[in-house]
């Protein structure tokens, strides 16, 4: 059972623990990669850019301006001090955590969590609020942590494989995905 | 040899009459009302000693404008867009051209003593156009261009010693502006008017402008923002120490997530440990900031903050106080001191005074006090950042406005000449389970330039217990607490005039303008609330934005984003760099601009049905 695209990982088992461990290696396809650090307004306007630039309001500093060719600022730090200014550059250090949303093969979906560890394949420097193309493999090693239902992992545990662009979930994943993300955010009920 | 001087506005010929002149020269009226003649003589080098001639204008002395067969009309508002346009003395100023070109009759030499900025520069090419109606022997090559930045004796004599030549290539910039706002102004002007008076939905006249759209666009963004907003749940942990009979908050490390079932996780991870250890104690010196050399944006921001005062009125008290002769031009980008300029003399002359004097004699004679100031990242190569030139008894200047923003120049003036404010931060680090939460304290030391900037304030917070490293200590209250997104704030004057700077909207000297325009065009309405005064737009500006906002122009433009103004700004740059003329600069903004004419006179129903949604 040591070939992880043959071992399922059934949340259901893990519900009811506070903790507990994989116990084989596990192969899965990332459905969703959502940051929780960042509001849904926020990744609503990071999304909104790359579908018009126009739509967005431009109200704010935005720091990035990645993206697009119209760099816009839309936020801007009014405090009556140049120490914020300073403060700024110094504290740009990455604070994003992800949520994936997993898919065994077996059809068993569950959720996992950066924890204490930034996940390197999640740091491509991609500037789309999803860093990583939707439906890649990822292997989650035995011995991952497991709360209530949920899996807690470090770069120790994961192996990421990577897009087969052939495959059929990749491409329905990624279709369209601007559109797509604009519309859960602002439908959250869907 | 007779050398005819003419100033941008009466105030200047008359200080600087004063100054070159050395106090004896005669006055004489002219046929301008406002603009009186000032005869004198005066020693330029290589030319001995010359008849001088001061006079002045009052800002721009021609307009642009299109033929009388363009009225409006007369023709399509599209044809605004291609009609010819010709330059013509401001009918208002008439007097003043005869003026002008009455003096000049006998002169040798045009001395143009316009401020040092680009309007400036063309507003000197428009002297030389009336003078060289008196005298045809004057060319540019007999136009001297003193540069000077603010009215010091010192300063003037050297600027008027050392002319350079008119330079041509802003006055083509200057043109190049012109005429873009004239052609896309005129042409959408009429159009969107005749579109809504066609509907019965206004009466007045809709004004576009490409600045002044822009402008509007950021107010309508941050009302639209702040209506739309629904307040998200976030989740945190939360801890307390208690030590020395004082209660800790520690503050976690990862602030917060909008993910309860994770905050819980790692809550749960936390729980497995029954204590909590301080990871490490830290105290190190921190510093608060003088601040930057002034710029005309800061000022403009600060007044708003500090008093309340709007962009334009901001402006216009440094105007008077710069024409008075006791600030620098305050017109500027520059945030830097030219090396050689002698900062100490400039504080040496407050030290007389009974509010600042004591601290400006301190800075002259207190090792450690005096500090180089800081230096930004602007310099627009015209003017030195704002400060003052001569020392005013705050009592003597009876406008409330002027006086708080001299005392404002000045104060901050000492500021950037100060040393940092300085103190000690401690920092107590604790670690429970797998997370990280600290706690701080400040203790502020020597409070420096900001006994003298009293608008700043930075005080010592309370002190911590005296925890110490590897200590084991338990928690107070550890709890998963839950917290709400807050909405943003409504637009104030300094964010706004903030957000045009940054964004290329109108340059230094007209962001006040832009704004005071649309309040005047009601477009936007200020309000007090509390203590602050918040900018809406009202209903004919949130119809105007977003009827422009239903229509999908071609390339991505739009006529109430910053981008098609920032992009004429920066070819603007290009042509007084010499990198683009003024024919491509015209040629590539007007064939945008003629594309979203185009589409706006096609989609006339689109337009004329969303502005009708924002009208009660």
């Amino acid at each position: 059972m040591s070939n992880p695209e043959r071992n399922a990982f059934n949340p259901q088992e893990f519900a009811n623990k506070p903790s507990d461990q994989t116990r084989l290696p596990v192969a899965f396809n990332v459905i969703h990669v959502d940051d929780i650090s960042k509001s849904k307004i926020a990744k609503l306007e990071e999304w909104m850019k790359y579908k018009d630039p126009n739509e967005v309001g431009v109200d704010r500093l935005n720091r990035s301006g990645a993206g697009t060719n119209q760099h816009i600022i839309r936020e801007i730090d009014v405090s009556d001090n140049d120490n914020a200014r300073l403060m700024e550059t110094t504290s740009l250090f990455d604070s994003s955590v992800y949520k994936l949303t997993l898919r065994d093969n077996f059809d068993n979906y569950c959720f996992a969590y950066e924890y204490n560890d930034k996940l390197p394949f999640l740091r491509t420097g991609s500037t789309l609020p999803i860093p990583i193309k939707l439906g890649g493999k990822l292997i989650i090693s035995s011995g991952a942590t497991v709360a209530n239902g949920a899996l807690l992992v470090d770069r120790k545990v994961c192996k990421y494989i990577g897009v087969d662009e052939s495959s059929e979930l990749v491409k329905a994943l990624n279709s369209n995905l601007v559109e797509k993300s604009i519309n859960i955010l602002q439908n959250p009920e869907l | 040899m007779k050398v005819l001087c003419v100033a941008e506005k009466p105030s200047i010929a008359k200080e600087v009459t004063s100054v070159l002149s050395g106090g004896r020269s005669t006055r004489r009226d002219s046929r301008s009302k406002y603009n009186a003649n000032f005869d004198f003589k005066f020693t330029f080098p290589g030319h001995g000693l010359c008849d001088v001639t001061m006079t002045s204008v009052t800002g721009h002395i021609t307009s642009m404008d299109f033929p009388a067969e363009y009225a409006w009309g007369r023709v399509p508002p599209g044809r605004l867009l291609d009609a010819p346009v010709k330059i013509q003395p401001d009918k208002s100023k008439l007097a003043i051209h005869q003026n002008i070109a009455n003096e000049a009759r006998s002169a040798n030499y045009l001395m143009i003593w316009t401020d040092c900025d680009r309007e400036g520069e063309a507003i000197g090419y428009e002297i030389l156009e009336a003078a060289k109606k008196g005298n045809t022997r004057l060319s540019l090559s007999s136009v001297w261009r003193p540069h000077f930045s603010h009215l010091e004796k010192n300063h003037i004599l050297s600027a008027a010693r050392n002319p350079q030549n008119l330079n041509m290539k802003t006055v083509e910039a200057v043109h190049c502006r012109q005429e873009v706002d004239l052609r896309v102004g005129a042409s959408f002007t009429r159009l969107l008017t005749d579109i809504l008076r066609r509907s019965k939905l206004v009466d007045e006249i809709v004004s576009y402008g490409t600045c002044q759209f822009p402008t509007l666009g950021f107010v309508v963004d941050r009302y639209k923002r702040v209506k739309n907003f629904v307040p998200e749940k976030f989740w945190y942990i939360s801890t307390s120490v208690e030590k020395s009979n004082q209660t800790v908050s520690f503050s976690w490390a990862k602030t917060h997530f909008f993910d309860r079932l994770f905050v819980v996780m790692l809550y749960e991870e936390c729980m497995k440990s029954t204590h909590g250890t301080i990871k490490g104690v830290t105290r190190k010196p921190t510093s608060n900031f003088k601040p930057f050399p002034l710029t005309t944006v800061s000022l403009q921001k600060d007044c708003a903050t500090y008093f309340k005062m709007s962009a334009k009125e901001a402006l216009d008290a440094a105007e008077k106080l710069y024409q008075s002769g006791w600030i620098s031009y305050p017109r500027t980008e520059t945030d830097m001191f030219p090396p050689e300029m002698d900062l100490r003399s400039i504080i040496q002359t407050h030290t007389q005074d009974s509010r600042w004097g004591h601290y400006a004699t301190s800075l002259m004679t207190v090792d450690g006090k005096y500090g180089i100031p800081r230096k930004g990242r602007n310099n627009d190569k015209s003017h030195p950042p704002i400060h003052p030139v001569k020392y005013v008894n705050l009592e003597t200047i009876t406008n409330d406005k002027q006086r708080k923003v001299y005392e404002y120049v000045v104060r901050r003036f000492l500021a950037c000449c100060s040393t940092d404010a300085k103190g000690f931060q401690t920092v107590a680090e604790l670690q429970w389970g797998n997370e990280t939460f600290r706690a701080s304290g400040l203790e502020v030391t020597e409070k420096n330039y900001l006994d003298v900037y009293t608008y700043r304030t930075w005080s010592s917070t309370e002190q911590l217990p005296p925890f110490v490293a590897g200590e084991r200590v338990n928690l107070k209250s550890a709890e998963v607490k839950e917290g709400k997104t807050s909405p943003p704030n409504h637009m104030t004057e300094t964010e706004l005039i903030a957000l045009m700077d940054a964004n290329g909207i109108g340059t230094d000297a007209t962001i006040a303008e832009h704004i005071h325009k649309i309040e005047q065009r009601s477009y936007i309405t200020k309000k007090k609330t509390g203590k602050s005064h918040i900018i809406l737009p009202t209903e004919l500006g949130m119809g105007l934005i977003e009827a422009f906002s239903s229509i999908s122009f071609a390339n991505n433009i739009s006529l109430s984003k910053p981008f098609l103004r920032k992009r004429l700004e920066s070819l603007l740059k290009e042509i007084e760099e010499g990198r683009a003329t003024k024919e491509f600069s015209l040629r590539e903004t007007i064939s945008l601009y003629k594309n979203a004419f185009a589409l706006t006179a096609e989609e006339q129903s689109v337009l004329v049905n969303e502005f009708k949604k924002f009208q009660t």
